[in-house]
């Protein structure tokens, strides 16, 4: 089981997503905004971050950069949206680890999705 | 209020809003304590738990309690403690709270009751507000927790159908749509068994592990209830739920050509969550609109079909009038796509290629029978009636629009490399490929055929005439491919090639 941070900043879906990683027995933090979701992948290292990308203060696309350019990526990335653009998004955004889902997603697969991310080994995440 | 008794973001759940609803109830120098059946705390003496639950603990279980123990500042449990009595403990009745199913609260707050709190009333009141915002609050999150668990739903439902219909238009045969619409059915509905009970008779059997079918008789079925449902289904045509061998099942008719209905039957057993209107309705739209694909897709079928048959038979009409020349359209458009298929022409292309030879002498049926079977030497005057047919078949065929891909092939077959063919005498580089394909086809038959004027040449001689003919008169490329691919059909699938050429592998022994 991973730790996990969801940055989310609608207050339903966020709950509806902890709702349900929790369930899967991973350990989660939640973040209303990229900015706290930024604090919070530096103090807690989660091995996966789920994130919105239109959020207040700083978005989901702000915050992977951020993290990024800090090298403190975490090792899977789920980025969730319902921009009409996530294709183009999935594309910009590209590299090892990293998933875009459009809204709404499909909770099986976020969950399959978060355990196969947990469960690679780190030195594939590198290739 | 102070800060304390705001809930953060992450406490948003039953047990974390509990505490906030207990803290806030309490003072700044008190602690509190949420015992839950499941699991007791040290935090609150035994003996008062008893007191608080009239000496049975299990009715916590049962009833649920709220139990607010307060103590001044400075004073010992132990006084608390005498005579093993709860002494200055303050009841309060609670309603049973259920949290994941389970009858919780109790609470127990130690520390400083402030002064102004001190007569026992007071407490009490406050005990009683406590536990009543607590309940209140644990409904609220069960509640926004039981919505969250509906969305989820709702949103594994709607990605398996968008799934479902951006699949289902990659499929055209009926076969595999049924197949794709009952694998889905099974997991939008979650159900444990899906079967499809057909008029016909037999019933197909979903493995909803891993999506593949058996087929059984369903008077088979043990259950002597089932078939009598499923026989009531495919009578009346109507979703039902039924209950039976204590699982709950849900029958839906699905509809099938010529007013036929198959129904289609799926369970969950008995514990499982019970079926609901929403469910009649997705199966219910799903299974027309699926019904309906599939037959279209097996009309479609059908009319193709037909429409093969009766080109077939029109095409097997004209080939006996010119009585030597049975099957010679058939085996010049199989050879056709034989050879278009190795020279790398498209998959749909090859259709329009096999069709173009299949049509390719369709004009005859406007020249004499008596011309085309003249035993002799033909006439200027007939040989050019005999030299109408291309451009006859062309005429016939180029009013029906789907056919226009293949006109080109029909109007050409008799052009020759050299320019000294007919209609038009088009040269090689002027001449349409799928002519030029026709063209090697049809004189390799015609050698290769008993004509009026001649007997049927072996296999082996027919490839060495069309040879010579290659440069001159044939495509030297295309007769090239043809002679190869003809030589790989004899190896690969003798028994097919025996067939198509009878007389010529006869005349190969002579
Ligand atoms: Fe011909």
């Amino acid at each position: 089981m991973s730790r996990v941070v969801v940055a989310e900043d609608d207050a339903h879906i966020r709950r509806v997503i902890c709702l349900w990683l929790r369930r899967q027995g991973h350990e989660v933090f939640e973040a209303s905004n990229g900015r706290v979701a930024l604090d919070m992948v530096l103090e807690h290292e989660p091995r996966i971050l789920v994130t919105d990308v239109n959020m207040p203060l700083m978005d989901g696309i702000e915050l992977l950069k951020e993290l990024t350019e800090r090298d403190c990526s975490p090792h899977g990335i789920v980025v969730l949206t319902n921009r009409w653009d996530h294709r183009e998004i999935g594309e910009q955004l590209a590299g090892p680890g990293m998933h875009v889902m459009p809204k709404p997603f499909s909770p099986t697969r976020l969950a399959e999705l978060i355990d196969q991310l947990g469960s690679e080994a780190p030195e594939e995440a590198s290739t | 209020m102070e800060s304390y008794c705001h809930p953060r973001q992450e406490t948003l759940n039953g047990p974390g809003m509990m505490q906030v609803a207990a803290s806030c109830a309490g003072g700044p120098k008190q602690s509190l304590t949420i015992v839950r059946p499941d699991e007791p705390s040290a935090a609150v003496p035994l003996h008062c738990l008893r007191t608080c639950l009239n000496g049975d603990p299990s009715s916590l279980h049962k009833a649920g309690c709220a139990w607010l123990r307060s103590t001044r500042s400075g004073s010992a449990d132990s006084t608390l403690l005498r005579n093993g009595k709860c002494d200055k403990g303050y009841l309060a009745d609670a309603e049973p709270v259920t949290l994941h199913g389970r009858h919780v609260l109790l609470l127990s707050v130690d520390g400083t009751i402030p002064p102004e709190m001190a007569r026992p009333a007071d407490i009490e009141e406050r005990v009683e507000n406590t536990s009543d915002m607590a309940v209140r609050l644990a409904r609220a999150v069960e509640d926004s927790e039981r919505l969250a668990e509906e969305v989820l739903q709702n949103y594994e439902q709607l990605s398996l159908l968008f799934d479902f219909t951006s699949q289902i238009a990659e499929v055209t045969e009926p076969e595999q749509i049924e197949r794709l619409l009952m694998n889905r059915m099974a997991r939008l509905l979650n159900v444990e068994t899906l079967e499809v009970v057909s008029s016909r008779g037999e019933t197909h059997v979903l493995d909803v592990a891993d999506g593949t079918t058996t087929a059984r008789h369903w008077r088979d079925e043990p259950d002597a209830q089932y078939t009598a449902f499923a026989e009531q289904a495919l009578l009346t045509h109507s979703v039902t739920v039924k209950s039976a061998n204590d699982r709950s099942y849900l029958l839906c008719p699905l509809p099938r050509l010529q007013d036929q209905h198959d129904v289609v039957v799926v369970s969950r057993p008995s514990g499982a969550p019970e079926f609901i209107s929403g469910d009649l309705q997705m199966v219910g739209s799903l299974l027309t609109f699926g019904g309906n694909l599939i037959n279209n897709s097996e009309l479609h079928g059908h009319l193709r079909q037909m429409s093969i048959e009766a080109t077939r038979a029109l095409v097997s009409a004209i080939d006996k009038k010119d009585h030597y020349t049975s099957g010679h359209s058939e085996r010049v458009g199989f050879m056709s796509r034989m050879t278009g298929e190795a020279l790398g022409v498209t998959v749909d292309q090859l259709d329009h290629l096999e069709w173009s030879g299949l049509l390719h002498d369709i004009g005859k049926i406007g020249v004499a029978e008596d011309i085309l079977n003249k035993p002799g030497k033909l006439t200027d005057v007939e040989f050019d009636q005999i030299k109408a047919h291309p451009r006859m078949g062309y005429e016939i065929l180029k009013p029906i629009e789907s056919l226009q891909p293949i006109l080109a092939g029909v109007l050409h077959h008799h052009e020759n490399a050299d320019g000294s063919g007919y209609p038009d005498g088009l040269e090689l580089k002027d001449t349409p490929l799928f002519a030029r394909i026709i063209h090697v086809a049809d004189v390799f038959d015609a050698l290769s055929s008993t004509r009026s004027y001649r007997k049927a040449f072996s296999v082996e001689r027919s490839i060495e005439i069309i040879q010579e003919m290659a440069g001159a008169k044939l495509d030297a490329e295309i007769t090239a491919t043809f002679t190869a691919a003809l030589h790989g059909l004899r190896e690969s699938r003798p028994e097919e090639f025996a067939s198509m050429f009878p007389i010529a592998l006869e005349e190969e022994l002579v």
